[in-house]
């Protein structure tokens, strides 16, 4: 087979995991990471990056389950090797609480995460407006280190890298064989799927190095995440807000929801505040599509769409959509030989 | 009444913090005076990873156990504050891990979500095959001891830097009641065959990616024989060394380089950490802790003393709960002298 010339657009937390997964899988391919933004210019970037699922209503629980346990067992396995610090993986315990018992107490990700039991009562006792909780240690993947560190693994797997804007699919048609799509909020324009649409978030990294876990609103508005050098306090979820500037009436909101729950916060001091735009759609798109461009028809694979989940999702997304070039490269050898 | 305390580390601190708490309205005027040769940050409390757990197994004395109990259910308590930022105190979760499976700890009703490993954590520490998590404190001495200093000097307590020769010095000065807090040292003041260093080294490391203590036991070696890894709020306490019987309070690069080694092969990724300094320090173990009443004949005077010493590796775990004891056994005085409220009648 002759050298399959594959291009990922799209740099973030999934554009690269795609990137590394098919370069290390398929050397027989080049493979290129295209974008106009890297580390630490994208939404991965300002993501806490703390392992946590949702439920997508249209895609089958078992592929759920295993995108979450993928992404989960790669990021544990470097988070137990000596590249835990340069990488920015860590383990971080905490609990995720309830103002009202949720319908389903054991979500579906319970078994892929570590120790996962319910709060006692004496732990929901710090916890006054709240009445059921969850207790678990999960991980951390902080972005503005592991993407440059994945990016290195990318390299040394013989990946090209290229800084450039495009706009349409078509500038890439002559130069590639694959076009791998993660493109986040830009799918929009890029691909034409106004299904994607940002749900707006902002956090504030602030200085309070006593803090070690991770407290969590089911309602996922409200969350402090230790990190490595700062803890992220957040949040806000805004749909269809497009705004990247801070707004102060959400740092105020923020600071007095996350202090609520967590008193010692009144000590710490904001280092920074960050907006980002959370790629959403009602499930994500991973999947494979022929589309005719000028001159040929290309297959592109789809890797886009995980709103807030993206770090969770990354590396079980990947292997999809390595399973799905492996698929176009198998029909490109079918097409050869006709 | 004038109270002398002799000992400025948690157990001094606190101790006086309790008399006081208890007795300033009761007993008029109490003067509260501190004596000690060290003050933060130069005590043994200080040097400490100031993370709350007693040994495993309280061997039936369930009076140390109770006294662990009201240490952490009081400062669990102020977390609901902001001021348990200036006192040092915050939560922090963990794994203690065994090589073999073990009865449940003495403190397990204590601590917060306590439960078994599961098999999946225990493949996180190869060499380890059963352990527990839970919920702890941290109680950092180089905060928590200034935020007691400053406590009791806005309330008149007055503290004098001298190393105090016998209790017969302070008693002649005119204290009516001597509260011995003296730690390591106590057997300078009074001979106590029971009472023996169990010398520590640790290692202090920039590794923030930790958010978990580690502690490993090993029944053979005993207790703080075993690496453990503590992260506190700056930097990360790494040790693993309890040397009963040896009074160096240097460093050594032997022990160094085993508290290093064990502890990288326990957490790999602390090959990447910055090493920023050494410290040794004297637990001041003892088979139990002193803590009891004394009258000491000198000539025709009777020196009331109380013992609250031999807290070993566990006197920041048990502080509280032997400060309060310690303020009773001081309130028994305060009636037979007849200083308390009945007297005013």
């Amino acid at each position: 087979m002759k050298n399959v010339r594959v291009v990922v657009v799209g740099a973030g937390v999934i554009g690269v995991s795609t990137a590394v997964c098919i370069a290390e899988a398929l050397p027989f391919c080049s493979v290129t990471l295209l974008a106009d933004k890297f580390s630490p210019d994208t939404t991965s970037d300002g993501a806490a990056g703390i392992l946590f699922a949702a439920k997508f209503p249209d895609i089958p629980l078992e592929r759920q389950k295993r995108w979450f346990k993928d992404t989960f067992d790669h990021l544990l396995a470097v988070a137990q090797s000596q590249h835990s610090p340069e990488a920015g993986v860590m383990l971080s315990s905490g609990w995720q609480i309830f103002k009202e018992v949720p319908a389903e107490r054991k979500p579906f990700w319970a078994e892929s995460v570590i120790g996962f039991r319910f709060m006692t009562e004496e732990e929901l006792k710090r916890f006054p407006d709240h009445k059921f909780g969850h207790a678990f240690t999960t991980l951390k993947c902080e972005c503005s280190s592991y993407l440059p560190w994945l990016e290195n693994r990318f390299r040394k797997a013989g990946g090209q890298v290229e800084q450039r804007t495009i706009n349409s699919l078509q500038e890439l048609s002559n130069s590639y064989d694959i076009i791998v799509n993660c493109s986040g909020l830009g799918s929009r324009t890029l691909v034409g799927d106004n299904q994607v649409y940002p749900v707006r978030g902002q956090v504030l990294k602030m200085e309070a190095p006593w803090l070690q876990h991770f407290i969590r609103d089911g309602d996922g508005k409200t969350y402090i995440y230790p990190g490595m050098h700062s803890v992220t306090v957040g949040g806000t979820r805004q749909e269809d807000d497009w705004r990247l500037d801070v707004d102060e009436g959400d740092t105020d909101s923020i600071l007095k929801r996350c202090s609520r729950l967590e008193p010692s916060l009144s000590h710490g001091k904001v280092l920074s505040k960050w907006v980002g735009l959370r790629p959403s759609r009602r499930n994500p798109r991973v999947e494979k599509e022929l589309v005719q461009l000028p001159g040929r028809r290309v297959p592109v694979v789809h890797n886009y769409g995980h709103g807030g989940w993206g770090v969770t999702l990354a590396w079980g997304t990947a292997l999809d959509a390595l399973g799905l070039v492996r698929q176009c490269l198998q029909e490109m050898q079918l097409q050869a030989k006709l | 009444m004038r109270v002398a305390v002799i000992g400025a580390g948690v157990i001094g601190l606190s101790t006086a913090q309790s008399i006081y708490e208890k007795y300033h309205s009761i007993v008029s005027p109490l003067t509260i005076e501190v004596y000690a040769d060290r003050f933060t940050p130069l005590t043994t409390s200080d040097g400490a990873a100031g993370f709350w757990q007693p040994y495993l197994y309280d061997k039936g004395n369930v009076q140390e156990t109770k006294w662990n109990k009201e240490t952490f259910d009081y400062l669990l308590s102020f977390l609901s504050s902001p001021e348990s930022v200036q006192m040092g105190i915050f939560l922090q979760s963990g794994y203690n891990l065994c090589s073999e499976q073990a009865p449940d700890p003495s403190f397990k009703d204590i601590v917060l979500g306590f439960r078994q490993l599961t098999e999946r954590e225990l493949q996180l520490f190869p060499g380890y095959t059963y352990g527990w998590f839970n919920t702890a404190l941290m109680v950092e001495g180089k905060t928590y001891l200034p935020w007691l200093m400053e406590w009791l000097q806005k309330r008149g307590v007055k503290f004098y830097q001298r190393t105090i020769k016998s209790f017969k010095e302070l008693a002649e000065t005119g204290a009516d009641v001597i509260i011995n807090c003296t730690g390591m040292r106590s057997g300078q003041l009074q001979p106590d065959p029971e009472l023996k260093p169990g010398r520590g080294q640790i290692v202090k490391v920039d590794a923030p990616w930790l958010k978990h203590w580690i502690l490993t036991h090993n029944f053979s070696t005993g207790f703080y024989n075993s690496p453990y890894i503590i992260p506190g709020s700056r930097l990360v306490t790494v040790g693993g060394i309890c040397q009963i019987g040896n009074w160096n309070e240097q460093n050594t690069s032997f022990d160094h380089k085993k508290i290093w080694e064990d502890a990288c092969q326990l957490e790999p990724s602390l090959k990447h950490a910055r090493i920023v300094e050494d410290w040794t320090g004297l637990r001041p173990v003892r088979s139990k802790v002193r803590l009891e009443r004394e009258a000491i004949m000198s000539g025709a005077t009777t020196i009331e003393v109380i013992h609250n010493y031999g807290h070993g590796g566990f006197g920041l775990t048990i502080h509280r709960g032997c400060a309060e004891e310690a303020a009773r056994l001081f309130g028994q005085i305060v009636e037979q002298k007849g200083k308390g409220p009945k007297a005013r009648l």
